[in-house]
């Protein structure tokens, strides 16, 4: 195993340095590209600089960074703004809250250096109440920052003001989606609109606004420091620089990562990762958290991008990275997502907020082995409809779980349908627990153990469990001793 | 406006740069299906949430299909509006949305009158794939108004653009999320809890029967059919130009007569017409803008026939309780002339008298339960119904409308002027009290009364009328928004009118949200105007003083213009309500 | 704190701050605290090492920081120990008693508490 495969850059700080000291942040050449800007080059060289460096946005879409400031700085407006999205909401990730944790200072001075590009003077850090630890360490950093000046009226003796307020959300999921947290900012519920107008054209308070991730930002003091071009010296074609992933599941060094792109799966997975837990095989890694897909074995070897990910049926997303090992259960997987999607869905469209559901209650009765082979016929179609007529993203990605599995799974699909068995063992209604004639001593452990009193037999005897009354708990298979109840 | 190229359907077609997708399409007569869209071009009314996800098109180039009442058009763009994934993609939603409605179309209010049943029928959907769990939501009967089913509601958002965008109440709006998502008022109060001004917009535009009125049809008909009592009828002056509509007549189709005689074939006791007491209310309003003009009083005088804007000012402008019109409203004090005068005049017992207005408006029936609206245990107005209502209960009595002959209204209580015809538009109090307000003032019977400055769809309007030597400034405004604008300048003491008259629907009374529904065709309202005025001027007297039994009620009831008796019948107080 | 008025300044103000972290000769003791280090217990393990540090009489060797997140969600939590001029050393899975072994071995004797040391898979932009 080739050690050192990780490259920080959003990350370089977390760890090293002591968020709440600004001193730290500064020695490490904190705010010197935010007034190397400042001196010597004009907002365009700004946007010219992150275009050259190929920066794309890490927080779903992978946008190119430098033509979304260019947006909002050519479009007209008594006011613009600078978001940033630190809403961070995909199960299992965190890599935005890990920056904010660690580094705040990097996002606020590139908040200001976005705010220099496109002529905003004012800024918006959009996150959750959640994230009390991250929220204290802003609040430090920007106390910090205003003192110096470094933030505020006439930074560095400048004639560039930028301002920066903190918006908390209330956990909602959709208000990742920008325009629902520019609703959510201007205190309306927080629900998407149709794009466009795209908040570059007409954002917060209908004014352009651009609305960029917290380690899409993290990159950008970085970028000015390191140069742009060196910055696109690492990736790949498409996808220059690093990407964070919140490496979760049953791998053994769950973590936060952070790997130049055209990293291969395995790599992540097992290089950095360590291997699957308890030595089990590999099934699957689940990318793009719920709007992503699960990518099986065979394309541990692909290098991630933006753009092979989307061949292989998932998205980059914002990092989010489980890891399966050979005992779950797609189904059930899929199931889970999309029980996440339905409850975040905002309910603006009939699309997500009914189409969805629907969705998930086909899911229900597959693991609960009612489904027939139409609902997968159903499954596929209704998914693919939902894609295609969402209002946002999340509703237009919302099926990409279920897509994802029944392409590279869908023999597991087929078990639960028509063999009524789950050949993982997770969807406990398709589970049949089953005593061992010859393996049961009669121990009456079994017995005990079960909470529906339906597993019967004399001491020193085999015994039987009544199929009919059985629960599937698991309790007998966990209590014998003697490996004698079997699972299928 | 510049215009761009683009292709529909293979259609080529140049249209402005600010058209809709759905909008060019229309102009190239190629449907696009829609549903939770609304446009009243007229009183800048729009809807466009695209979440009903009905009129989803092709975009050449664009991933996912297009909401076509959402994107705007632009060169080269080449649009399909009928291609197999878009028809089922649009199919799908709707049988997404049945399967999430209850299915009671035969029984349902909107039986027919229904915007989903009607794109159901309009797309062939037969059977629907998918099917699941069906929200349902505790019944809101809370209010005299406004009844809520929102197991129906379709979350097409229009009634919030109606209660937040134009009515600036901000009464509904989503609450919860996912499956559970529902429009309601805040804390999920009931209405009558709020600060609604039961105005009934959100009725006049819900594509289903998630909001509908509270009925008051059975009552009438237990009056009506019983033997004890007197019943009463009057009808507001906005309801003989828009009744027609539910018996397929023409929009702007003037049915005086024939609903007149249908009242009567129903069995009313007396047949009265609200324009009788809307003559009354000027004389007693211009009497108190005189009165306030010559004795220094508080300016500009606000009108007050308007129930739901009542209860707005009551809720919003609590501290400027005291400028408008202590006048009840016109349908009121007729209900107080009734049990009073007229009990007496024909020796009738007022306990025994049930006076039922018929009325456009759905505030009505919320006012017409305030306590001060009565007197010795009686309400003035027992029961207000619908023009819808009235029509309802006209088909369930047999009555083959479109060929009743016209019949008059009974006397005294049925004389009216064309002036008191024009309440029924917005502009037309002012207009009307204007007619009488210069004849007193000046001491001369005026030829031209046609305030032409003063009538229009324009949100906000003000003109100014010269009377003697005196310059008379008028403000009109009707929605609630437009009328939050002038109170607000008034508060700020921006501006210096003497009258100003305010109707809270859109259009005024025509609009009321009682009336048929419009489905989303402003021209409808148009016509409906055009009518008012094409009955005024078809009257003989135009002036409110010159209804001889108005002036006779005076002479033989009342006393004095604006006097003792009159302010006892015809007044009124209001108070400050919170706001929530 | 004064504001800055120019890039000189800020300048200046870097220079400063990089002799005061970079270029004395005091040892850095970082303690991985973002939520997800505190909520294993790095609160316990910072007070711990700052505790052993004063008992010790170091303090004027070695600085200890709260840090944020040092990746390692397996093994929190986790302490970096730089010893000027050696390579840092990174360690996982400290509790309280663990961060006083690791004081007395790698901050008194120099020893690397090699049980306890997690490999670092990373390398930092320079």
């Amino acid at each position: 195993m080739s050690t050192k495969k990780q490259l920080r850059i959003a990350l370089k700080n977390c760890g090293v340095i002591d968020p709440e000291n600004i001193e730290e942040y500064i020695a490490r050449d904190g705010y010197m590209a935010m007034a190397n800007i400042l001196t010597d080059m004009t907002p365009e060289d700004v946007i010219d600089e992150l275009k050259k460096s190929g920066l794309r946005g890490r927080g779903g879409g992978g946008f190119p960074t430098g033509l979304k400031l260019e947006l909002a700085r050519k479009n007209q407006g008594k006011k613009k703004y600078i978001v940033c999205n630190a809403d961070e909401g995909d199960p299992g990730a965190f890599m935005d809250r890990s920056i904010l944790e660690g580094d705040p200072h990097a996002v606020l001075e590139a908040m200001a250096i976005c705010g220099y590009a496109v002529g905003a003077s004012n800024g918006y850090i959009y996150i959750r109440a959640e994230y009390p630890l991250a929220i204290e360490r802003l609040k430090i950093a920007l106390k910090q920052a205003y003192k110096l000046g470094l933030i505020g009226k006439n930074i560095l003796g400048s004639s560039f003001s930028f301002d920066i307020e903190m918006k908390y959300g209330a956990g909602a999921f959709v208000c990742g989606e920008e325009t629902a947290l520019i609703n959510s900012i201007e205190g309306n519920r927080g629900e998407p609109h149709f794009k466009p107008p795209y908040p570059a054209e007409k954002g917060l308070w209908n004014m352009p606004t651009t609305v960029n991730n917290v380690e899409t930002l993290a990159n950008i003091p970085t970028i000015f420091n390191m140069g742009a071009a060196k910055f696109a010296k690492i990736g790949t074609k498409t996808s220059k620089g690093t990407k964070v992933f919140a490496l979760a599941g049953n791998v053994n060094k769950v973590g936060l990562v952070e790997v130049p792109m055209g990293t291969t799966l395995r790599e992540i997975v097992f290089d950095i990762g360590g291997g699957i837990t308890d030595g089990k095989g590999f099934k699957a890694v689940q990318t793009g958290g719920p709007s992503g897909g699960c990518i099986p074995a065979q394309f541990l070897d692909v290098p991630i991008d933006y753009e092979s990910l989307k061949e292989i049926g998932s998205m980059m997303g914002s990092g989010g990275m489980i890891i399966m090992d050979e005992n779950t259960c797609m189904v059930d997987i899929a199931k889970y997502y999309l029980e996440f999607t339905t409850d975040e869905s905002c309910g603006k469209c009939t699309a997500c907020r009914i189409g969805n559901k629907r969705l998930y209650e086909i899911l229900q009765k597959i693991t609960d082995g009612t489904g027939t082979e139409e609902d997968l016929v159903k499954l596929k179609e209704l998914g693919e409809i939902i894609k295609d007529t969402s209002l946002c993203g999340l509703g237009q990605s919302a099926p990409n779980p279920v897509l994802s599995t029944m392409k590279y799974f869908y023999d597991e699909y087929e078990a639960h349908v028509k063999d009524k068995t789950c050949p993982a063992g997770i969807c406990s209604s398709l589970t049949k627990y089953e005593i061992v004639k010859d393996k049961c001593i009669g121990c009456t452990l079994c017995a005990k153990a079960c909470p529906a009193a339906c597993i019967i037999g004399k001491v020193r005897e085999p015994h039987v469990i009544d199929q009919d009354k059985c629960i599937k708990c698991g309790a007998c298979y966990k209590a014998c001793k003697f490996d004698a109840i079997t699972k299928s | 406006m510049k215009e761009v190229n683009i292709t529909i359907n293979d259609i080529k077609v140049s249209v402005p740069e600010n058209y809709t997708v759905l909008e060019a399409a229309r102009e190239v007569d190629i449907e696009i299906p829609t549903l939770c869209h609304l446009n009243l071009h007229d009183l800048k009314a729009v809807n466009r949430s695209a979440s009903c996800r009905v009129c989803v098109v092709e975009v050449e180039g664009r991933g996912p299909l297009s909401p076509s009442c959402s994107t705007y058009v632009s060169e080269g763009m080449v649009i399909r509006t009928n291609t197999p994934r878009a028809v089922k993609a649009r199919r799908t939603m709707v049988e997404l949305l049945l399967s999430d409605h209850p299915k009671d179309c035969l029984t349902c209010e909107k039986n027919q009158h229904c915007d989903l049943q009607r794109l159901a029928a309009d797309l062939g959907v037969r059977e629907i794939e998918y099917v699941g769990e069906q929200s349902t939501y505790e019944q809101d009967n809370s209010s005299y108004s406004i009844f809520r089913n929102l197991d129906k509601c379709v979350l097409c958002r229009r009634c919030e653009t109606m209660c937040n965008e134009i009515q600036t109440c901000g009464i509904l709006s989503g609450m919860d999320r996912g499956f559970e998502t529902v429009v309601g008022p805040a804390f999920g109060l009931p209405m009558i809890d709020t600060m609604c001004t039961f105005c009934g917009q959100c009725v006049a535009v819900c594509p289903t029967a998630a909001l509908t009125e509270i009925s008051n049809v059975r009552q009438v008909w237990d009056a009506i059919n019983d033997p004890e009592k007197f019943v009463v009828v009057q009808t507001a002056p906005a309801v003989r130009v828009a009744l027609g509509e539910e018996f397929g007549m023409e929009p702007g189709t003037i049915v005086t007569g024939k609903m007149a005689a249908a009242l009567r074939r129903m069995g009313f006791d007396r047949i009265f017409d609200t324009d009788f007491a809307a003559d009354l209310t000027i004389i007693e309003e211009a009497s108190e803008l005189i009165h306030r003009v010559k004795h220094g009083g508080r300016l500009p005088i606000l009108t007050s026939c308007c129930p739901a804007w009542v209860k707005f000012f009551e809720h919003q402008f609590p501290d400027l309780l005291d400028i408008p019109s202590t006048c009840k409203s016109p349908h009121e004090m007729f209900g107080a002339i009734v049990k009073t005068y007229y009990a007496e005049k024909f020796n009738i017992d007022p306990k025994k008298m049930v006076v039922v207005s018929v009325m456009p408006c759905l505030a009505k029936k919320y006012e017409a339960a305030r306590p001060e609206l009565g007197s010795d245990g009686m309400q003035n107005v027992d029961y207000v119904i619908s023009t819808r209502e009235a029509a309802k209960m006209i088909k369930e009595a047999g009555i083959n409308f479109v060929n009743l002959p016209d019949e008059d209204f009974d006397n005294p209580l049925g004389e009216s002027t064309g002036a008191s015809i024009i309440f029924g538009a917005t502009g037309g109090v002012i207009e009307a009290a204007l007619r009488t307000a210069c004849d007193w003032l000046t001491g001369e019977s005026l030829e031209e009364i046609d305030y032409h400055q003063l009538r229009g769809l324009e949100g906000i309007r003000e003109g100014s009328v010269k009377i003697g030597d005196k310059e008379f400034k008028i403000g009109i405004a009707h929605g609630l928004g437009n009328a939050r604008k002038l109170l607000e300048d008034i508060r700020a003491g921006k501006t210096e009118y003497h009258a100003i008259e305010i109707m809270a629907c859109p259009g005024g009374c025509i609009g009321g949200g009682g009336q048929p529904y419009h489905q989303g065709d402003s021209e409808i309202i148009k016509k409906r105007a055009a009518a008012i005025y094409r009955e005024d001027m078809g009257k003989t007297k135009r002036k409110s003083h010159e209804n001889v039994n108005v002036m006779k009620l005076y002479d033989e009831y009342l006393g004095e213009h604006y006097g003792e008796k009159a302010h006892k019948l015809l007044h009124t107080k209001y108070q400050k309500r919170e706001l929530i | 704190m004064k504001k800055l008025k120019n890039v000189d300044e800020l300048k200046a103000l870097r220079d400063d701050c990089l002799e005061k972290f970079k270029g004395s000769e005091k040892t850095r003791i970082i303690v991985g605290m973002a939520t997800c280090g505190i909520a294993a217990g790095a609160g316990e393990v910072f007070d711990s090492i700052a505790g052993e540090i004063m008992k010790l009489g170091l303090g004027d060797k070695v600085t200890v920081v709260r840090s944020g997140c040092m990746g390692a969600c397996h093994s929190e939590p986790t302490v970096e120990i730089a010893v000027p001029g050696e390579e840092s050393v990174l360690y996982g899975n400290i509790d309280s008693q663990r961060a006083k072994v690791l004081v007395r071995n790698h901050i008194m004797r120099n020893e690397v508490v090699s049980e306890l040391v997690l490999e670092k898979t990373y390398k930092t932009i320079s």
